[in-house]
């Protein structure tokens, strides 16, 4: 009989709407989307050169790009890796999204945060100029 | 303009999921109103229910990459990338932590009680209490039964006792359609020697009616107020806090299903032989409006003139069958009298017209539309 | 040599996008309660 209430006691935070000038949630998570797969190794390689890879709270983590975003236009720009360049831009969301967060052990789960933008690239990559 | 470092994990961590927050669904988080997901069993479809609405969902996959990234200040030890953001004056830094291929849409739909391996009871409680030890049935509490429903409570409270749902020594179960018949029965008759207003029945009262009619004859019969209470829920509409009015069409519906399965399951019945017979069977005194026409759904014409009883759950669950099943009792049918024997499968929702004419003939006669096969 | 090594480190530290002509959406069925904690 399975069953399960959803946390929500980060609710107080989650109903503060962005003002469109930052593309984070208050709570600062971001929802970046990209027509394509974002490709990289899965495990960091031997000559990391441009260290790229790092831990983080003991997890391989690896620096992928930069992303630039002008607030006036809500255009943003995504460089990825050496070569690619991304033209998107930052769009509210018609329905907004429930980040839940399913914890295995305790069984709970929980209202992580709501999103209500995100930074979409849906254009072919172009080169770094 | 700001810029973001963005960094990834490499091994994405798979316990997030995003869900549609529809304005409905928003409302009732905004509330504070619990919100939770449950399922029958593991197997079984997960609804989201709030406190007064249940969604089943929908998972929906698609082909971009969708990253959620939080802001990790720059506790990241890795060099400072290449000149691009040199000239920036804010910089911050974003971990990618979790990938996500679909979204989770919740839609509207109808709660539903699992009721289905819930013991019957049928006035014998001793038998009732001794199967308490039968391992195929389920004797559990009605929190349980709530707890395993894919339905929200306010939906389950409105629902239980219109499907006969009981409680019985802390055991939850449904009251079989003979006890409702006899308890209706009896309550009925019992309220009218009271004098209690059939339009504002209380429990309490009710039940000390009843009782005291029982305690006068030598029957064996006990009744519980929570018995009580099922067929009042079961028969009447709330008219206010406490207080409940008969339906007389759900009351005339009742014993008109109770005369056809008497008088006109092995063989038809004139229609105007059958009003007489549906008459006898209400307490003496009672009085009610009957109208055939509320019977639809449980009888059908075999010549087109006589009436005979038909139960809808002995038809065939396929669409096709069904229809066939039904031209071959009888080849015409009126549109109103069919209807109640099909809709059920009318799952796509299609206007009822459209939906007949997918699987037979549908004409117009005068007023009249007829429905036979193709 | 040089310029082989600087292939092999991009070969090895490849980091882009695969781009996708179009953009698929589609709806499964129902989702169970253990699909849900997959």
């Amino acid at each position: 009989m399975p069953a399960v209430t959803i946390s929500v006691s980060k609710l107080q935070n989650l109903f503060q709407e962005g003002d469109g000038t930052t593309i984070a949630t208050p709570l600062g998570n971001t929802l970046l989307e990209i027509q394509g797969d974002l490709q990289f190794p899965s495990e960091p390689p031997s000559n990391d050169e441009d260290e790229r890879f790092s831990e983080y709270e003991e997890e391989n983590v690896v620096r992928f790009g930069v992303l630039s975003f002008d607030s006036e236009y809500k255009k943003a720009t995504l460089y990825v890796g050496e070569k690619q360049r991304l033209l998107g831009s930052v769009v509210k969301l018609e329905t907004p999204l429930g980040l839940l967060k399913f914890d295995h052990e305790t069984n709970r789960v929980e209202l992580e945060d709501v999103i209500n933008y995100k930074v979409i690239f849906k254009e072919r990559p172009l080169p770094i100029m | 303009m700001t810029t973001a470092i963005l960094y990834s994990k490499l091994n994405y961590d798979s316990n997030y999921k995003l869900i549609q927050l529809t304005p409905e669904i928003f409302g009732a988080l905004y509330a504070k109103k619990t919100l939770e997901f449950k399922a029958t069993d593991p197997e079984q479809p997960v609804v989201l229910c709030s406190e007064d609405t249940t969604w089943i969902l929908k998972q929906k996959n698609h082909s971009n990459t969708v990253l959620l990234m939080k802001e990790v200040g720059s506790h990241i030890n890795s060099s400072t990338p290449n000149a691009l953001i040199d000239k920036a004056q804010l910089c911050t830094h974003h971990l990618g932590f979790t990938k996500l291929d679909s979204e989770l849409e919740p839609r509207l739909t109808e709660g539903q009680i699992n009721f289905t391996s819930l013991p019957i009871y049928n006035g014998d409680k001793s038998e009732f209490l001794n199967n308490t030890k039968d391992r195929s049935l389920t004797y559990w509490s009605l929190e349980n039964v709530k707890r395993c429903s894919p339905c929200s409570e306010r939906e389950f409270n409105n629902k239980w006792h219109s499907i006969g749902g009981c409680v019985i020594n802390g055991y939850a179960c449904l009251l079989s359609h003979d006890f409702i018949s006899r308890t209706l029965h009896i309550m009925l008759m019992s309220c009218m020697a009271e004098n209690l207003a059939l339009d504002e029945m209380e429990i309490d009262r009710t039940f000390e009616a009843v009782k005291k009619d029982i305690d006068d004859t030598d029957s064996n019969i006990t009744f519980t107020k929570e018995m009580i209470a099922t067929v009042i829920g079961k028969f009447c509409t709330p008219c206010g806090s406490t207080t409940w009015k008969l339906d007389e069409k759900l009351v005339s519906v009742w014993y008109g299903i109770i005369a056809l399965k008497k008088f006109a399951s092995s063989r038809m019945i004139s229609e105007d032989e059958f009003m007489i017979k549906w008459k006898s069977q209400f307490p003496p005194y009672f009085s009610c409006n009957l109208d055939f026409s509320v019977l639809r759904g449980h009888f059908y014409r075999p010549l087109g003139s006589g009436v005979q009883y038909l139960s809808v759950s002995t038809l065939p669950n396929d669409v096709r069958d069904r229809f066939k099943h039904l031209f071959k009792l009888q080849s015409t049918w009126e549109l109103e009298e069919i209807e109640p024997y099909i809709k059920g499968l009318n799952i796509k929702g299609l206007k009822i017209d459209s939906f007949v004419m997918k699987y037979a003939r549908r004409r117009k006669q005068g007023k009249r539309t007829l429905v036979s096969s193709r | 040599v040089e310029e082989a090594n600087a292939d092999n480190t991009s070969e090895n530290v490849r980091i882009w996008v695969q781009y996708n002509e179009g953009f698929s959406n589609a709806v499964r069925k129902n989702v169970t309660w253990s699909s849900l904690w997959q």
